[in-house]
């Protein structure tokens, strides 16, 4: 839906000048999902208006409802993805209905945001794409915020081994695979790790270190293992302060990632906060 | 003797060019993440003007008597991990 429909100009149009768009996580929602209880409610109320109607009713799916909040129509996304017919279902509502085009009534804003985090703490924000075009879902990059407590960074610094600790830069390693139906990084498995961390520069107190290194990890392509693995190497600097040892910037990618037979590519850069 | 010279001279380019790869990694770093970023046309879901919730959404419909497009999916969209 996003790669078509989604980021197709008519929509778009159709959707901030004559409707309040509205999508919704389905894991969220779902029992244990953390949506409050009254989100849960409303998305049940609407699913029991489409069985009465005996409209398509599906977890993957697009809703209209009506500015009672009453359901209107619904479609299977095998059909909203396709742009003219989207645009189609969306244009007969405003049809019928006469709504009159204004500018969104919801703040325009990026979606992807970085998360609240303690003070100290260093936000990073990961883009992982594919280089070759093999794969699914290739037509935008996968992104992904991964925080740092003071600790993290501290451990990712060099020390007399010369060797960062595994378990803090597992934390971000963890978030570099290319797009999979499975996003679950709980579900990970690291079969190998190297990586060093050097002092390349030092002046009045701050410190640049060099961290490289390379790895491997089980990430099932989806929920189920299947053996697909990621094998990469990657390369970044770290800025940051010899005393506290705090890490001020950071930035960090790919020489070489691959997947399951396709090349992909992790960039990730430390964001102010 | 000439083909000796050039293996000579390849060795020595081979070592000027480890040497002279340590300065510019950063310089590459810097420049590869830059590249990886997500581009303009990556993120027209962006320019939507999205409610934050379905009782968001049925506030704002009520208020601006306006339908509400509500897309119900699994995984995370807004960050293209779906």
């Amino acid at each position: 839906m996003r790669a078509g429909p989604l980021s197709n100009t008519n929509v778009i149009g159709l959707l901030n000048h004559y409707f309040v768009p509205v999508y919704v996580v389905n894991e969220d929602y779902a029992a244990k999902g953390p949506a409050p209880a009254e989100e849960k409610a409303e998305l049940q109320r609407i699913f029991k208006e489409g069985y009465a109607a005996k409209r398509s009713v599906g977890t993957v799916h697009v809703y209209v409802l009506g500015p009672d909040g009453h359901l209107r129509d619904s479609m299977h996304v095998a059909e909203a993805a396709k742009p003219k017919v989207l645009a189609a279902i969306l244009q007969k509502t405003v049809d019928e209905l006469k709504v009159r085009p204004s500018a969104p009534v919801a703040k325009v804003r990026p979606q992807s945001a970085a998360p609240a985090c303690e003070e100290g703490s260093l936000v990073l924000h990961l883009v992982s794409r594919s280089m070759d075009g093999k794969g699914a879902w290739t037509d935008f990059p996968g992104e992904d915020w991964v925080v740092l407590s003071a600790e993290d960074q501290r451990a990712l610094l060099p020390s007399p081994s010369g060797v960062p600790d595994s378990g803090s830069l597992k934390k971000l390693l963890t978030h570099f695979y290319p797009a999979t139906e499975n996003n679950d990084v709980s579900k990970n498995k690291f079969e190998q790790v190297d990586a060093t961390s050097t002092v390349v520069e030092s002046k009045g107190g701050k410190a640049r270190a060099r961290l490289n290194g390379n790895f491997k990890m089980a990430h099932s392509f989806y929920h189920k293992d299947d053996g697909k693995r990621v094998e990469a190497e990657f390369i970044g600097f770290a800025d940051y302060d010899v005393v506290t040892r705090k890490i001020v910037s950071l930035e960090m990618t790919t020489r070489d990632a691959s997947y399951n037979g396709g090349k992909f590519a992790v960039a990730v850069r430390s964001i102010d906060h | 003797m000439m083909r000796g010279f050039t293996a000579l001279a390849f060795g020595f380019v081979l070592v000027a060019n480890a040497f002279a790869s340590e300065p510019n990694e950063f310089s590459w770093v810097e420049q590869r993440v830059r590249e990886l970023q997500p581009k303009g046309k990556e993120k027209r879901f962006d320019e939507i003007g999205w409610a934050e919730d379905i009782r968001d959404a049925l506030r704002l419909a009520k208020a601006h008597q306006r339908p509400v497009f509500l897309f119900t999916h699994d995984g995370r969209m807004n960050i293209g991990r779906c």
